[in-house]
């Protein structure tokens, strides 16, 4: 394992949307003796089968799974997260939007959802700092962006699709006692064009197979 | 099969008309109303009937103007057959609605509106002509076979929910997210239907045909479809850019630059092109490259009305920046 490697893994069937993504992520600072890595993965059966296929082909100890709709605007991300990530060896996972508590429903929207933090500050003054701003631990983040540090197999034999493998990946994350993250933002670290519509054709389907996995017994 | 609302008044030729409907295979849905006046609560009461179900057009025999008002607030094509002379309702303006088809038999009527730019009116002239040919002819030109398609996937759509309203009661989670799942086959069809109508009405390249989309958009099955695909959604970004083109072009005859764009797709990547760009100019992105975009920006070939609609609507922090950013390198 490489532990001065970063790599960005996306799936993507979006030639015009990832290259654009790929620009932001080429404008990042890069800290000094840290060597990037970006993994493209196209025709992927799930997020999951491709998510897999990636982590086990690349040495990087910090993995950054996201969406090819999301541009990076935060220059110093890599600064940041590998600050957030030093900091505690327990910090398995860090997203940009989390939920402190699952929701009973698993619905993630339907519960608080953190990401922003209350300081009015310029976008041009804006410099996260992990002394003054802090993060929240959260139960589960949102896909759209998963910085890892420990490498942890994605359920692609529970999630065969597009849904619900980011709150899985949390889960299977705490189950092996890590934390998860998202530090506090007064200005977005990103944009996301998901376009406003949220494709939920297979969503409900995935939602009772994790019901079934991870909350049955609470039920019980 | 098609359906139609039919808008009755009484005259005696509408029998042998609705007979010849119901040989020809259209499904006929019959509206009585004692007097087509222009008021307001028999524009409401259209309107309420047209928007309860699916039609293809509502027809009346003769035109009248509260009809064609009320077919354009529900998003629905109105087709008369003009065969009477009443010149009071022919000068109204609802005869200009896009919504509207009117066949006139009256060559020197027809003629008269045409020179006055009323693109909405067609001569079809009944001698030689069998009632069958007559209700063929009419539905050629009003109906394309895509806008079919499109009206078909909708109706078994709303016959699927309608299906299930009186299965089940509550509304759960369960059943607002196994909506999904159900209603997805029925909506891609519907979007196939409709992207390539739309595609058809932009391949026009002409005012006309984008208030057709406009209308088209108006209807309340398809104003849901924009919380499913977000081609939809972006869509009604693009009509606020040509409804602002259009009333300059009115006013001072500037080009509307929307209507160069021949297929949904192009004009959507065109707009997503054009976000990008203003993003990038604002972060500094590729900043080498800054000169480029702008020639790219010039070769698309957009309006100002264009570049401040996405500058506005595109997720763009500081505005200004990149107005600035524009002005320098233009």
């Amino acid at each position: 394992m490489n532990d001065n490697k970063v790599c960005f893994i996306i799936c993507t069937n979006n030639t015009f949307f990832f290259d654009e993504c790929v620009r932001y992520i080429n404008w990042l600072e890069v800290p000094p003796g840290i060597e990037m890595e970006l993994l493209e993965i196209r025709d992927a059966d799930s997020m999951t089968a491709g998510y897999n296929e990636a982590m086990n082909s690349s040495d990087a100890k910090y993995k950054i799974y996201m969406h090819h709709d999301l541009f990076i605007r935060n220059k110093f991300l890599l600064y940041d997260i590998l600050e957030l990530f030093k900091s505690d060896d327990g910090i398995g996972m860090i997203g940009l939007v989390g939920s402190k508590i699952i929701p009973d429903n698993v619905i993630m929207w339907s519960s608080e959802r953190v990401q922003f933090g209350d300081k009015e500050v310029k976008w041009e003054d804006y410099r996260y700092s992990l002394k003054e701003d802090g993060y929240w631990d959260v139960e589960a983040i949102d896909g759209m962006f998963m910085a890892t540090q420990v490498d942890i197999p994605w359920r692609e034999d529970l999630f065969d699709g597009w849904d619900f493998y980011d709150v899985s990946q949390s889960l299977e994350m705490r189950k092996k006692e890590y934390r998860i993250v998202v530090p506090v933002q007064h200005q977005a670290w990103y944009i996301h064009d998901d376009k406003v519509v949220m494709q939920l054709w297979n969503y409900n389907k995935y939602r009772r197979i994790f019901i079934k996995e991870y909350m049955r017994g609470e039920e019980g | 099969m098609i359906h139609i609302l039919f808008a009755r008044h009484k005259d005696w030729r509408e029998e042998e008309i609705l007979r010849e409907f119901q040989q020809c295979g259209i499904a006929v849905t019959e509206y009585y109303e004692n007097s087509y006046e222009m008021k307001q609560e028999v524009h409401d009461k259209l309107v309420q009937c047209m928007n309860k179900d699916t039609y293809y057009f509502i027809f009346s025999f003769n035109f009248y103007p509260v009809i064609a008002n009320a077919a354009y607030n529900a998003g629905t094509k109105y087709v008369c057959w003009q065969y009477d002379v009443q010149k009071e309702a022919l000068c109204f303006g609802h005869i200009t609605f896009v919504t509207n088809y009117v066949f006139m038999n009256n060559a020197f009527w027809y003629k008269s509106l045409m020179e006055r730019g009323i693109e909405t009116v067609y001569y079809l002239p009944s001698e030689n002509l069998s009632m069958k040919q007559y209700i063929e002819t009419t539905l050629k030109v009003t109906l394309s076979s895509w806008e079919i398609k499109t009206l078909e996937a909708i109706i078994k759509w709303e016959r699927y929910e309608k299906s299930k309203e009186k299965s089940t009661g509550d509304e759960t989670i369960e059943k607002i997210y196994n909506s999904y799942e159900e209603n997805k086959e029925y909506l891609f069809e519907i979007k196939t239907g409709l992207v390539n109508y739309v595609n058809e009405l932009l391949f026009k390249k002409s005012i006309k045909g984008w208030d057709e989309i406009l209308y088209l958009f108006m209807r309340s099955e398809i104003r849901e479809l924009k919380g499913y695909f977000w081609e939809f959604y972006i869509m009604n970004y693009i009509f606020d850019i040509y409804k602002e083109e259009r009333e300059r072009y009115y006013s001072s005859g500037m080009t509307i630059s929307v209507l160069q764009f021949c297929k949904m797709e192009t004009l959507l990547d065109t707009y997503f092109q054009l976000v990008f760009y203003l993003r990038r100019l604002e972060y500094g992105i590729e900043s080498e490259t800054h000169t480029d975009i702008i020639k790219d920006i010039k070769r698309m070939n957009i309006s100002d009305i264009f570049i401040n609609h996405v500058l506005n609507d595109g997720n763009i922090t500081d505005k200004e920046k990149v107005k600035e950013a524009l002005r320098n390198l233009w």
